[in-house]
């Protein structure tokens, strides 16, 4: 066997999980809808350099999904964590300019630690106050369970013993780790959709909120505060 | 105290299955719902109509068979274009919108934006039929948003989406797709909710079925919309002599309440029974008042009856007339009306109990006072066929917590009544009574367009000073004579960029959001 034939035979694997995953085109429907949503999104922004983040977020959340449907999980579970970070980090650049440029340099990083501070994070009752003062009763709930999701992703990043069992070191179908991965995947949504409404709703066009508006209150709808804003019905 | 949702659109898809509670009566509707004929629902507010077609829409999403597409209407400023077809179109690209947005969700559907994502193909080529109901969508917003004139003639017709839906159906082996319309006849005008209903008939296919929830008593259907002909109709009633009434709303409320309330209405069984039967049939109202009582006790109980019943309930019907400003007097007159002379005349009647007959002669203007009291649930509309006396009339209950409010101690009134509520045993009031000359001289067009154009420019004269702004965007906006909120809600950002000195795109959307969001407040009701 030479190396040709090594990779072919890995890609024929790899064929064989695709066909199997992609039975499922219902949660894989669900992932696209949502990067699609995001990417959607990032088309009403006004500043170009937020804009050019949030697309590489909905590409990053694509690409995890196209890991995962290849059988290579560990690495789609990493596509999602750090499709989470720059959602997240993207948010905080926002109102850091400073440290979006650098970043932007390669002079300075996404810290996690700064995203979840739950005085100043972008996940504080703090920064609901200052962008959508009607959701900070509802944002403490989404920074615990961002730290949770967060935690639950680094498992496969860092390698845990635990983790090494679940996803393996060779590639064959998963089902687990696939139910596992889009659990994950809509909880992250979750919190990127929430986040990204908190801050940026308020401050959009109004006929980009209309063009948002369908797909937000299908998936939105339950945080009074928004739906309200978007003209559904009051609590 | 419990987390409780009092309103379905609270309440995450997932949690749906551990709240549901259904009776014989739902599940018809729910099965109704399912069946392959266009259904109406109707129901006061809070009676559950949304918790029912959001449970039949779920049960459908799980079947591969179908597509059902659940729309809530939202208030948007668009709402309110002068053209009727524009209209017509804004409710049609909004409906196709979110069915291209559960092709999507279902896997049936790529988003041309992400097509790119991952590979360099950004064309939007595809000759595929989601394209072609996203080319649809494009034209008829194209029609709205723009101010320019559009040529009617170049935009596609009813057909054609129906053709296009019965594509999407045929290649993708799904039987029927389901829309489920909500809020439509709360959030919209008259005579939008007229335009609402042709589009519900036009929209008639055998790869369609649509399926709406409306109000009693203020839901327009327009001359072409005929109630018996155009679909299958539901009413959402929940009557407190059915047997099953009581175990069927502890279930609902044991689903979202702790173990320690549930224990405290174990005990006070007596207690629980007086606040069921007091919302009469309305989940949201018996769910609201269990929210806040904070311990099981007679005097709590009590309190919190006479608070919602006497005053909270009162108090939304009262705001009926903030909304409607033409129709503040028969708002007030009806609440007069039923809290001065029918309730009283009803408590006095030792044999009546909750319900009162009313001739079907009575002036237009009662009539429709009545209806709109149907509306807030206080009065339930029971049997329009009655004879008393060798008259017709319409025998109606009154919310029987609103009854026994009245009295100090709502709980023993309760007690008392209980034993005597038959529907058969009714007070009547006949076609004259000197009551209803007071408002003879009232319009008898409810809720009219002209009359809410009419209030609607009264609020847009409102002073600026409204607004939640700072004193310096106010002094600004006043040094450029801009007074009022619509003299701010006809300008662009860029103009007032150009017309103030200091303010720039930050400030100028700031300001622009303040008046839209007072606009957006007001049409919301």
């Amino acid at each position: 066997m030479n190396i040709v034939d090594y990779y072919s035979e890995i890609n024929n694997k790899s064929q064989d999980i695709f066909q199997k995953t992609i039975e499922d085109s219902s949660s894989l429907g669900e992932t696209h809808a949502i990067s699609a949503f995001i990417f959607e999104f990032s088309e009403c922004l006004f500043e170009i350099k937020e804009k050019d983040m949030l697309r590489m977020v909905a590409s990053q959340l694509e690409t995890a999904t196209l890991n995962l449907s290849l059988g290579l999980y560990r690495q789609a579970f990493s596509s999602l964590r750090l499709a989470f970070e720059m959602g997240l980090g993207l948010i905080f650049f926002s109102i850091h300019k400073l440290e979006h440029n650098e970043w932007l340099n390669g002079e300075n990083d996404i810290k996690w630690a700064k995203l979840i501070d739950e005085n100043n994070g972008i996940l504080s009752k703090r920064f609901a106050k200052a962008f959508f003062r009607e959701l900070s009763e509802d944002i403490e709930q989404y920074n615990n369970r961002a730290k949770k999701v967060y935690r639950e992703m680094s498992e496969y990043v860092h390698g845990n013993n635990e983790t090494w069992e679940k996803s393996g070191l060779i590639i064959e179908y998963n089902e687990n780790l696939q139910i596992r991965y889009f659990k994950l995947f809509k909880e992250v949504s979750s919190i990127l959709l929430f986040v990204l409404n908190c801050r940026y709703l308020k401050s959009l066009e109004s006929n980009d909120v209309e063009g948002l508006s369908e797909f937000l209150l299908e998936e939105l709808s339950h945080i009074a505060a928004i739906r309200e804003f978007l003209g559904g019905v009051k609590e | 105290m419990s987390d409780i949702k009092l309103r379905t659109e609270s309440i995450r898809d997932d949690e749906f299955i551990d709240l549901a509670v259904t009776n014989a009566n739902d599940e018809k509707i729910i099965a109704g719902l399912l069946s392959s004929e266009p259904c109406l629902l109707e129901g006061s507010r809070g009676t559950g109509k949304s918790f029912l077609m959001k449970m039949a829409h779920l049960d459908l999403d799980k079947n591969n068979d179908f597509i059902s597409v659940y729309i809530p209407f939202n208030i948007s400023s668009l709402i309110n274009t002068a053209d009727p077809l524009q209209f017509y179109h804004w409710m049609l690209a909004k409906t196709l919108k979110t069915l291209l947005n559960k092709l999507r969700k279902k896997g049936l559907s790529v988003s041309s934006y992400s097509k790119g994502l991952l590979s360099n193909d950004t064309t939007e080529d595809d000759e595929t039929i989601e394209n072609d109901l996203k080319n649809i969508v494009k034209l008829f917003e194209n029609s709205y948003k723009n101010k320019l004139e559009i040529n009617i003639d170049t935009l596609p017709d009813i057909e054609d989406v129906k053709e296009a839906i019965q594509e999407i159906c045929e290649e993708n082996c799904i039987k029927r797709v389901y829309f489920f319309f909500d809020e439509a006849a709360h959030v919209f005008r008259p005579k939008q909710q007229r335009q609402f209903f042709n589009l519900f008939k036009d929209l008639r296919s055998p790869y369609i079925v649509c399926n709406a929830a409306i109000y009693p008593g203020v839901t327009y259907f327009g001359d072409s919309f005929e109630l018996i002909h155009d679909c299958l109709y539901q009413v959402l009633d929940r009557k407190i002599s059915d047997t099953d009434y009581l175990a069927y709303f502890k279930e609902m409320v044991f689903k979202q309440i702790d173990d320690k309330v549930k224990s405290q209405i174990d005990k006070q069984g007596g207690l629980f029974k007086t606040l069921v039967l007091s919302c009469a049939g309305n989940p949201r109202m018996l769910l609201n008042t269990i929210q806040n009582i904070s311990s099981f006790k007679i005097a709590e109980v009590n309190k919190t009856i006479r608070e919602f019943y006497l005053t909270k309930i009162w108090t939304e019907h009262t705001t009926l007339g903030d909304k409607y400003k033409g129709h503040q007097n028969l708002i007030d007159w009806g609440r007069d009306f039923l809290e001065k002379i029918v309730i009283p005349t009803v408590v006095s009647n030792e044999k009546s109990s909750i319900y009162f007959w009313i001739d079907k002669d009575i002036p237009e203007t009662v009539k429709e006072a009545l209806r709109l009291l149907t509306y807030t649930s206080i009065i339930k509309k029971e049997n329009s066929n009655i004879r008393a006396h060798g008259r017709l009339g319409t025998r109606y209950e009154i919310k029987y917590g609103c009854i026994i409010a009245l009295d100090k101690n709502p709980y023993t009134k309760s007690v008392e009544i209980e034993k005597i509520r038959s529907v058969r045993q009714y007070t009547e009031f006949s076609k004259t009574h000197s009551e209803y000359d007071n408002i003879e001289n009232l319009s008898v067009a409810i809720l009219s367009d002209e009359q809410y154009q009419k209030s609607l420019e009264s609020m847009l004269q409102q002073s600026i000073d409204v607004l939640s702004l700072t004193n310096w965007q106010k002094r600004k906006l006043k040094e450029e004579n801009i007074n009022t909120i619509e003299e701010l809600y006809i300008l662009k950002e860029a103009d007032l960029i150009a017309k103030i000195y200091g303010v720039g795109p930050v400030k100028a959307r700031i300001m622009k959001n303040a008046a839209n969001a007072e606009l957006l407040e007001y049409i919301s009701g």
